[in-house]
């Protein structure tokens, strides 16, 4: 017992170590030349189980860490079903991982420890040490938040939710006039495991919106802005038919994209705003939707909209640029994109997972600027879906993607953003009906 | 097709049958000219049974005149067999039997032996559950099954919370639950097993896999078919009542009169149960917040969980007269209160939620063997149902297990996000009108040939009705009918000298249901409400053969085969709007292949030993399994949920039980065994254990008499039992996560009764879960610790 202490007290140092040559690397390499990040830390890939079909997920999510180099080597195996760690969620956890790898964040969804937030030391291969400090914010947030975590040095995530959708009608009873739920934002300390603060209220649309049947039905994929002063957090919309007071999922009617905006640290002061480029949706799905570019603008996918996904550009004075049109239907010249996951790389080059009228998985390469997009060459697989994607890891330069089609062994890929090629990484082992869902 | 029935049983009931008839009684005596109980008495050709009491009295009654074989059996006896002649309307034959060895006569197993083994041995995988020992004793009846092998009884808590069955590992709606062969739903929440008490039962039964014919009903694993006391011939009153650990209070009472003149028949029985279920839980699923949302372990009282429930039953109506055997009328009425501590996990207890329901049953049963031609008989049971479900859930405030409000970060009291304890706050009342019609007409055509044809008919009418929904949302929610009809036809044969039972039955299941959705639609330019009414209506077959044979008497090999059916539920065709969950018209019935092979061996004698031993093994093949699949990237990203058909599970397992007899001395040992398998080739885990259910348990029994232990005729009876759950993971993993797995479970209980000398009162005594070890049934609920329970019960019979 005592010896394992003093084991995990040397890995701690250890990591500590890696951490600080991490960071003065990070310090240092701030010319034009080619970047390659830190090649210490270590590239934890995760894979979810199927539950009850194939590619649903549901089933958990095990882990695996190697190091940059394997992760680069396509001669080598990686198989996180036959020598992963299982992390613990009933469904597919949510994790993100510290900036230099060395530690996973988690929030267990659903089941017994749903909304139970833990931590994860990297410690190479299967050996992942979950650290004592948890805390439960599922009062806050439900046992099902959907969190991210902010790009301030790993100090802070933010969690947040939808809860207890009303519907509210005129005196008599019988006429419709609205539905509003409760949202929750709150913020979490990542380094002393501990809620910072949360704030509830209704935000509700406009008045026309509202008499239409739609409300706010997700918050998600919350981002902070350039002054640090405001969370820009993506929203769905969802519907009521006015008529009966039955959920209306036909989707025949949609409005303009939006966002809400609270104010930073104090979550106070929600608003909304409104894009007039795209009607659809703007919370993602379960990782980051929406980053903060060197010009200081955030730029946000969209999904479900009436044209396919679009980038949204919203400026300093946190309010959308609609003068910015950006459609990836257009751009990659097909009907029906839908962007499952996004990452921004730096210097206006992003890297979208995305499918094609529900079918497929492709990578594009996003130009935020040019307002071009092109498709990275990974192979065509009919069973390939990033569907339910959420990691990637951008190390220098690079970009790093797992790509397996369902129950089907696939690789790491490796995209240089600046040179824009393509490399292939280590073989990701495969199992039927599961698919790796990112790498952190 | 059904008022084609209903005329026939109108028919019946008002045709009486003219042939003359006569009753046969008697007593049977050993040579010492000491009375036989419990043998039995046998009429060869007519196939009637019937056992002799305590003073080994015997009754037969309404035989057409003529020359019978009378056989006569008996553990204690050797068989004996008669050549009788009924000529007059009461014959009375005495009758002499040889002993068969010098054993005591008190040593002779309880009444009720001869109806459990032929049961036991009549093909089916099937145990009989005799309740005359539990019902003096401070034992509830879902105690009782979870102690029969290869049964378990998944309930979240203590007295009175929900209860689901699991046999061999097929659970759920696949599992049917009769009372007197009438489906439970029908008698509603407020009547079912953890409310009615043994003392009010004769027997259960537990079909594993198989169903016979008689038990009509779509469900793929099997039934438990509970008998409730019928009271035999004699006038008796029975009472008790008992007070135990948390503040449990149990009372029943039941009593039978019958007028042995006209065969005018009363019984009544009621129960009253209340418990404050204010036990200790603890555990790693048992933690209280901090306000910084930090989790610490901790010990709590559970404050939100009393229950209280009565009821009671009335009958009247005339047995063993000319024109029928048995017709009663029946009432039922009960009343439950109950309040729900937790949810599906115990990570947040909660406060103030509670469901109310009550049911008021209306029944008739009729029964007449030889009915118009000898050989035919028909029963018929018709119930009524008018139940009301009521559930509140309206406080807003979070609790922490000491029952005090959760303080926030902030402060001040936390509430629930949604507005209420466990989703939306909700008062909300379900009301349900259920009628249930079965009938049975059976024909001996030859001598150990039958011919059984079953029908049932059942409708359920179902209204929702939430207060704190807007009008305009209950003006437009959907309501639904659902009518099922399933006709069952079997033939049952014995031969090579009884040595030889067949059954070998098929089953027609119709089911229609026609749903109302409200719409609006646009009339004369007003928006009106419009209800657009569809139908669904599908039919399936099913069959089986069940088979036993005695290799020697004392050795029976059992065997069955079905395949069964398990129609597709109201919610899991139409779907439901409130829980998002989308219709799938094209469903298709769940279908299984059930096998079963098995023996009953014994008893064999050694001296004062006896022993007897029962195993079987089974197979059961499900397909097109129906399981409910959530799509969370829909149009407009809500969350929905619709059921489909999937690939299937196999489970393989055996079960075995040991039954050991020296003197005053009884062991029963039990253990049941078997994998649940996904059959699912996409699936990583396909061949892998199904989670969440156990499937290794094993239960003891050991039983010791005292006679004239503290006064002269006395006896006092002491019991040991333990239950062992072996642990089993509940989620789907590749690497054993000890998280995702339950603790080892064993639970050991000590009980004691005591009969006074007067034969009329018994005092008992329960200490369970004796070393007051963590207990837990349905996933991390956990159930109560060390408890002791008093029971007292008094007794008359033939006032």
């Amino acid at each position: 017992m005592k010896k394992q202490f003093l084991k995990l007290l040397m890995f701690g140092a250890f990591a500590t170590a890696v951490t600080v040559t991490g960071c003065s690397k990070d310090s240092e390499t701030t010319t034009p030349e080619e970047n390659l990040g830190d090649a210490n830390r270590w590239i934890t890939v995760s894979g979810a189980l199927m539950g009850t079909t194939p590619g649903d997920g549901n089933g958990g999510t095990m882990v695996y860490s190697v190091s940059v180099t394997d992760a680069k080597n396509p001669d080598k195996s990686i198989s996180v079903y036959d020598n992963g760690f299982p992390v613990r969620s009933q469904r597919t956890a949510r994790l993100q991982s510290s900036i230099d790898g060395s530690t996973l964040f988690n929030i267990a969804y659903t089941g017994p420890n749903g909304g139970e937030f833990s931590k994860y030391k990297v410690n190479g291969g299967a050996s992942y040490t979950e650290l004592a400090d948890k805390v439960n914010i599922s009062s806050y947030a439900t046992a099902s938040p959907r969190w991210v975590k902010l790009f301030d040095n790993d100090q802070t995530g933010i969690a947040v939710n939808v809860s207890n959708v009303k519907i509210t009608t005129e005196a008599n009873g019988t006429t419709y006039r609205y539905a509003r739920g409760t949202s929750t934002v709150l913020s979490l300390n990542l380094q002393a495991a501990g809620i910072k603060t949360y704030e509830q209220y209704e935000i509700p649309l406009s008045t026309a919106e509202e008499a239409q049947g739609f409300y706010i039905g997700r918050l998600d994929a919350p981002v902070l802005n350039k002054a640090g002063d405001k969370l820009i957090i993506g929203a769905s919309k969802s519907k009521y038919n006015p008529a009966t007071g039955l959920t209306d999922n036909t989707g025949a009617v949609k409005i303009g994209a939006k966002s809400v905006i609270v104010d930073y640290p104090s979550l106070k002061n929600p608003k909304l705003i409104n894009s007039t480029v795209s009607q659809g949706n703007t919370n993602g799905y379960r990782s980051f939707n929406a980053f903060l570019g060197e010009d200081g603008n955030i730029y946000q996918a969209t999904q479900n909209g009436t044209a396919g996904s679009h980038i949204l550009k919203i400026n300093q004075s946190n309010e959308y640029d609609n003068s910015y049109v950006f459609s990836l239907d257009a751009a990659l010249g097909v009907t029906g994109t839908y962007v499952e996951a996004w990452r921004y790389a730096g210097n206006g080059i992003g890297y979208a997972v995305y499918s094609v009228a529900d079918k497929g998985g492709y990578i594009a390469r996003l130009d935020l600027n040019a307002r071009t997009a092109t498709k990275v060459a990974i192979p065509d697989d009919a069973d390939l879906s990033f569907n339910q994607y959420q990691g990637f890891v951008v190390n220098g330069d690079e970009v790093f993607v797992a790509v397996t089609p369902v129950g089907k062994d696939g690789n790491i890929y490796i995209m240089n953003s600046r040179t824009g090629t393509l490399t292939k990484g280590a073989k990701l082992v495969n199992k039927a009906g599961n698919h790796y869902i990112g790498v952190f | 097709m059904k008022h084609c029935l209903l005329l026939f049983i109108f028919f019946c009931l008002t045709k009486i049958a003219s042939a003359q008839l006569g009753n046969l009684s008697g007593k049977v005596t050993d040579h010492n000219q000491k009375p036989v109980s419990g043998a039995t008495v046998e009429l060869k050709e007519l196939n009637r049974k019937t056992m002799t009491d305590d003073n080994g009295n015997y009754e037969i009654r309404s035989m057409v005149y003529g020359s019978y074989t009378l056989n006569i059996s008996s553990i204690v006896t050797e068989f004996k067999s008669m050549k009788i002649k009924i000529a007059g309307s009461s014959e009375r034959i005495n009758i002499s039997v040889k002993d068969r060895s010098h054993r005591e006569l008190d040593q002779v197993t309880v009444q009720g032996k001869t109806e459990k083994r032929k049961i036991e041995t009549s093909g089916f995988s099937v145990n009989v559950i005799d309740t005359k020992e539990a019902s003096l004793r401070n034992l509830q009846t879902n105690e009782l099954l979870n102690r029969t092998v290869g049964v378990r009884v998944r309930q979240s808590g203590g007295l009175g919370s929900s209860a689901t069955y699991n046999l061999n590992g097929m659970s759920g709606r696949a599992i049917g639950v009769f009372i007197d062969g009438i489906e439970i739903s029908t008698y509603g929440s407020s009547f079912n097993l953890n409310n009615i008490p043994p003392a009010l039962i004769e027997r259960i039964e537990v079909y594993k896999g198989v169903l016979p014919a008689h038990l009509a009903g779509d469900f793929l694993g099997g039934g438990i078919n509970v008998i409730l006391k019928k009271g035999g011939m004699r006038n008796n009153l029975i009472a008790s009542a008992s007070y135990g650990s948390f503040n449990t209070q149990q009372t029943d009472l039941s009593g039978t009169y019958r007028d042995p003149k006209t065969g005018l028949t009363l019984r009544g029985s009621g129960f009253y149960s209340y418990s404050d279920n204010d036990y200790e839980v603890r555990g790693k699923f048992v933690r209280n917040e901090l306000p910084n949302g930090q989790m610490v372990e901790t010990r709590g009282k559970r404050f939100n969980d009393a229950y209280k429930s009565y009821g009671s039953r009335f009958e009247l109506g005339y047995t063993d007269v000319k024109w029928a055997d048995n017709l009663m009328l029946n009432y039922n009425i009960s009343d439950t209160y109950d309040e729900v501590q937790h949810g599906q996990y115990m990570s947040r207890p909660y406060m103030g939620r509670f469901s109310k329901s009550k049911a008021q049953v209306f029944g008739v049963d009729y029964r007449k063997n030889n009915l118009l031609l000898e050989g035919l008989n028909f029963t018929f049971n018709g119930v009524y149902s008018d139940r009301e479900q009521y559930i509140q859930d309206t406080v807003s405030y979070r609790y922490n297990w000491n029952g005090e409000k959760v303080i926030g970060i902030r402060g001040i009291p936390l509430r629930t996000l949604t507005g209420a304890q466990q989703g939306a706050p909700t008062m909300n009342t379900i009301s349900r009108q259920i009628a249930t019609l079965r009938a049975s007409l059976s024909y001996n055509i030859a001598a150990n040939h039958k011919v059984v044809f079953n029908h049932m008919f059942y409708v359920v009418d179902r209204q929702d009705s939430d207060e704190l929904r807007t009008v305009l949302e209950r003006n437009y929610l959907s309501t639904s009918d659902l009518t099922k009809n399933v006709s069952a036809l079997s033939y049952e044969m014995e031969a090579f000298d009884h040595r030889l039972r067949t059954n070998l039955f098929a089953k027609y299941y119709q089911q229609k249901i026609d749903r109302m959705d409200p719409v609006q639609q646009v009339v004369n330019g007003q928006p009106t409400r419009v209800e657009r009414v569809t139908s669904d209506n599908r039919n399936t077959t099913g069959y089986g053969l069940a088979v036993s044979y005695s290799l020697k008497p004392n050795f029976v090999l059992i065997g069955s085969a079905e395949k069964a059916v398990r129609m597709p539920g109201e919610q899991e065709i139409f779907g439901n709007q409130s829980d998002n969950v989308m219709a799938n018209p094209s469903i298709k019935p769940e279908i299984s292949d059930n096998l079963n092979l098995g023996f009953r061996a014994g008893a064999y004698q050694f001296d004062a030993h006896s022993i007897s031993i029962s195993g079987s093994g089974f197979i059961r093949n499900t397909q097109d399994k129906i399981v409910a699949l959530s799509s969370d990237r829909s149009v407009t990203n809500m969350e929905t949920t619709n059921n489909v058909n999937l690939s299937g599970v196999r489970s393989i397992g055996f079960e075995a039980e040991l039954n050991y007899i020296y003197r005053k001395l009884n062991v029963v040992l039990n253990m049941s065994k078997f994998n649940a398998l996904l059959q699912d080739k996409a699936s990583l885990f396909d061949g892998k254990q199904i989670p969440n259910e156990p499937f290794f348990t094993a239960n003891g029994n050991v039983q010791y008499r005292f006679n004239n232990a503290l006064q002269k005729k006395s006896v006092l009876n002491v019991f040991y039992n333990f239950g062992y759950v072996h642990p089993f993971e509940t989620i789907w993993q590749l690497k054993r996560d000890e998280f995702n797995v339950t603790p080892t479970q064993f639970i050991q209980d000590l009980g004691a009764s005591y009969r006074f000398p007067n034969q009329k009162m018994v005092l008992s005594f329960d200490a369970k879960n004796i070393f007051d070890k963590e207990a837990y049934d349905n996933f991390a609920a956990q159930k109560p610790g060390r408890a002791f329970y008093l029971k007292f019960t008094y007794n008359i019979n033939n006032f």
